[in-house]
């Protein structure tokens, strides 16, 4: 691919090529000669698939390419992220009210000993859809989830669950299901017998366990004894135990562990199908890319503490920046001043300019540095990926 | 709790779980039964200086020395049981007191293993996704474990009538009394001790499964306690011990009968009725604190 794409920008000198992913912006440069004339605005919308800023839901998520494909020299240079938007970006509630909602905390924090697992936090998800929850190791998720599971207690703080607290988890939990950490089974019983006394003690049909097992892809596997599994099979039993109440509110603590890429597949496909049932799935994973995939709204942790919730859209909405260096690099100085007085953040690094402003005051920039006398070798749009967006939230350190 | 009892028997109700449960009580009762029926015997004869001199007097102290000399010296000392006890109408239970012990322990083993298994295994936050309300899922769960052991006890009782009928008459003993009414009785109530005790027994594993969430540590310290630390306590406080747990389950299990197999024989056993009240106390604490650590304690492993 590096071929075509080099060479575009070259063949369509004067005008702005975005290549929509920002994991190749080696390959997104941008040569205009010395005439510094840009409208990046008239070509954006044939040149790639573009980020409208308020998506609507449920509109899949253009996949990322691979990291690994950034060589680290340019990944290094590229600017850091714009601060975030913060964390009060809270959806709307889609059924009026925070007795409607799938999940609603308030303030919910738990302690154990000195360490804060979970600290004031305050989530509202609305119900239907596909939610991630994503942070590092020990960020609290699982801890959230067990709560929210009324599994412990919470030091301080509420919740409601499908308008029901928490405190009384017997109101709601027939509505849920749930898939926490690793699976947990008897290993000396069948996957069909450990589902078949759960539908018991549920007081769901034992129909239902045959239908599951099918389901996940175990029905012949079903007489065999859970210790025999693979990774990958206790996971899809835990998925199916999960779903026997045909629950409302399903919540699962990485499912897609152990999986393989066609079970990863699978499981992204029908969740999302559930969201679209109108089922609300609340998803935690490490697989950013998945969760990009999958989700339209996010909650993002760091340390216990809330750092993001809102819509995929409005995180990659905050994701662009645009990038301009100036033919000569000590006027990268005025520019910043420049960009600043028209309101937009700005920093210096090296003679490149890196400005927080949405991707359409291009243009704008590039008239007003002309009039500036500031000539620029170099005007584009930069988008960082989500990824890099969600590591820049929790933290890069954490998660190595 | 219907659901609980019905799902924790769709648990235990395997092929394997009910050979080993249920085969290892009544294996232990015919081991223990056919012991007592094989070796017993005549009592020895009292020893001579127990005999009145031929003038009528009789000289106690003597008596008792050479009893304790005989008692001394394990070939003189006789059968473990004399054939004349169990020729008894409630010979035919002898077996069931016996074995009492041993039943109530594979019952601890049992109800601490179950309990502590959904701990260590992580299937309790699966089970109380299912079911919330902790206490009714704690009492399914112990009615269905303790269902499963009377069961195993119905099972050890028929095997201990059928091996004390068949080593009784294989050794010729007179076993016309085991016909009486009064024999089928003792029986009854004698299965009937055995079966609660299990149930006692069983909570006490299950308290310490609940708080220590190990089957192993659950199970040591409780047959530890059992075996071993009563013992000690029996030797240092003898007057304490016969109100703690394990004498109190023995002695209700024994019925009242001074048992020639009690623990610690120091200890007067108690009364029948002080026993039977001491372990419904036992019980309702046990389960009582079990069931509320269950219900508060947070579920994060
Ligand atoms: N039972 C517990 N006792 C003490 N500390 C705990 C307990 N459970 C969790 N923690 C602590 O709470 C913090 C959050 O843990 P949690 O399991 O919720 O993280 P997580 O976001 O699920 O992480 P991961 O991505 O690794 O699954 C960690 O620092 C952990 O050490
Ligand atoms: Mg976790």
């Amino acid at each position: 691919m590096p071929g075509p794409d080099a060479t575009q920008p070259e063949a369509s000198c004067g005008t702005c090529i975005r290549l929509g992913v920002a994991t190749r912006p080696g390959a997104a440069l941008y040569r205009n000669g010395t005439t510094g004339v840009v409208t990046c605005q008239d070509h954006l919308p044939k040149a790639t698939p573009s980020r409208p800023v308020a998506r609507p839901a449920r509109v899949p998520v253009q996949p990322w390419a691979p990291p690994a494909q950034t060589p680290s020299v340019i990944r290094e240079a590229l600017p850091s992220p714009p601060p975030l938007p913060g964390v009060q970006s809270v959806p709307p509630p889609a059924s009026g009210g925070g007795r409607g909602d799938a999940i609603h905390t308030e303030g919910l924090t738990k302690r154990y000993g000195e360490r804060t697992a979970v600290n004031g936090l305050s989530i509202r998800v609305a119900r239907g859809g596909v939610v991630g929850f994503v942070g590092p190791n020990g960020a609290g998720k699982t801890t959230t989830i067990r709560m929210l599971m009324g599994l412990v207690r919470p030091t301080a703080g509420q919740a409601t669950i499908l308008g029901e607290s928490i405190t009384r988890p017997s109101r709601y939990l027939d509505r849920v299901g749930a898939l926490i950490e690793a699976p947990a089974f008897y290993p000396a019983l069948t996957g069909r017998r450990n589902l078949r006394a759960l539908a018991t003690l549920g007081g769901h049909g034992a129909e239902r366990v045959d239908d599951l097992l099918a389901q996940v892809g175990l029905a012949d596997r079903g007489d065999h004894l859970y210790k025999s599994y693979s990774l990958g099979m206790k996971q899809r039993l835990g998925i199916a135990a999960s779903l026997l109440s045909d629950p409302d509110l399903l919540i699962l603590d990485e499912p897609t562990n152990g999986l393989d890429p066609a079970g990863i597949h699978e499981m992204r496909d029908f969740l999302q199908s559930l969201g679209k049932k109108g089922k609300t799935i609340f998803v935690s994973s490490h697989l950013l890319s998945e969760i990009q995939r999958m989700c339209d709204r996010l909650v993002v942790l760091r340390l216990g503490t809330l750092v993001f919730q809102g819509t995929v859209a409005e995180l990659e909405a905050t994701s662009t920046a645009i990038i301009a260096v100036p033919q000569q690099p000590a006027q990268a100085g005025r520019l910043v001043a420049l960009c600043k007085a028209a309101g937009h953040a700005a920093t210096q690094r090296d003679g490149t300019v890196t400005i927080q402003a949405p991707d359409a005051w291009c243009a704008e920039l590039n008239s007003k540095a002309m009039r500036a006398g500031i000539v620029l070798r170099e005007l584009r749009p930069h988008t960082f990926d989500l990824e890099e967006r969600i590591l820049d939230m929790t933290g890069r350190e954490a998660k190595a | 709790m219907m659901r609980s009892f019905l799902s924790e028997w769709v648990k235990l109700g395997r092929l394997r779980q009910l050979l080993s449960v249920w085969g290892v009580m009544a294996g232990l009762m015919v081991l223990f039964t056919g012991l007592i029926f094989a070796s017993a015997g005549a009592p020895p004869p009292p020893p001579a200086a127990c005999s009145p001199a031929t003038d009528g007097t009789f000289d106690q102290a003597a008596c008792a020395a050479a009893i304790a000399k005989a008692q001394q010296s394990a070939a003189r000392k006789g059968p473990l049981v004399p054939t004349s006890t169990l020729e008894a109408p409630d010979g035919l239970s002898f077996g069931l007191s016996v074995a009492g012990n041993i039943l109530g322990i594979v019952s601890l083993v049992l109800f601490a293993g179950n309990l502590a298994g959904e701990y260590s295994n992580g299937t309790l936050k699966i089970l109380l996704s299912r079911q919330p309300r902790r206490l009714t899922l704690l009492t399914g769960k112990v009615a269905a474990l303790f269902s499963f052991a009377v069961l195993g006890v119905l099972l050890a009782a028929t095997a201990e009538v059928v091996t004390s009928l068949a080593i009784g008459a294989a050794r010729g003993l007179d076993l016309s009394a085991w016909g009486t009414a009064g024999a089928i009785g003792d029986l009854l109530a004698g299965v009937a001790r055995l079966a609660l005790a299990t149930l006692a027994w069983g909570t006490l594993g299950g308290l310490l499964a609940v708080l220590l969430r190990s089957g192993p540590a659950a199970i040591g310290l409780g047959i530890g306690y059992v075996l071993v630390g009563e013992g000690l306590l029996g030797l240092a406080l003898p007057d304490v011990v016969r109100y703690m747990p394990g004498q109190v389950i023995s002695a209700f299990v024994a019925g009242g009968k001074a048992s020639s197999f009690s623990q610690s024989s120091a200890a007067t056993p108690l009364a029948f009725g002080t026993a039977a009240l001491l372990m419904l106390v036992y019980v309702l604490v046990f389960l009582g604190v079990a069931g509320a650590v269950f219900r508060t304690r947070d579920v994060a492993t």
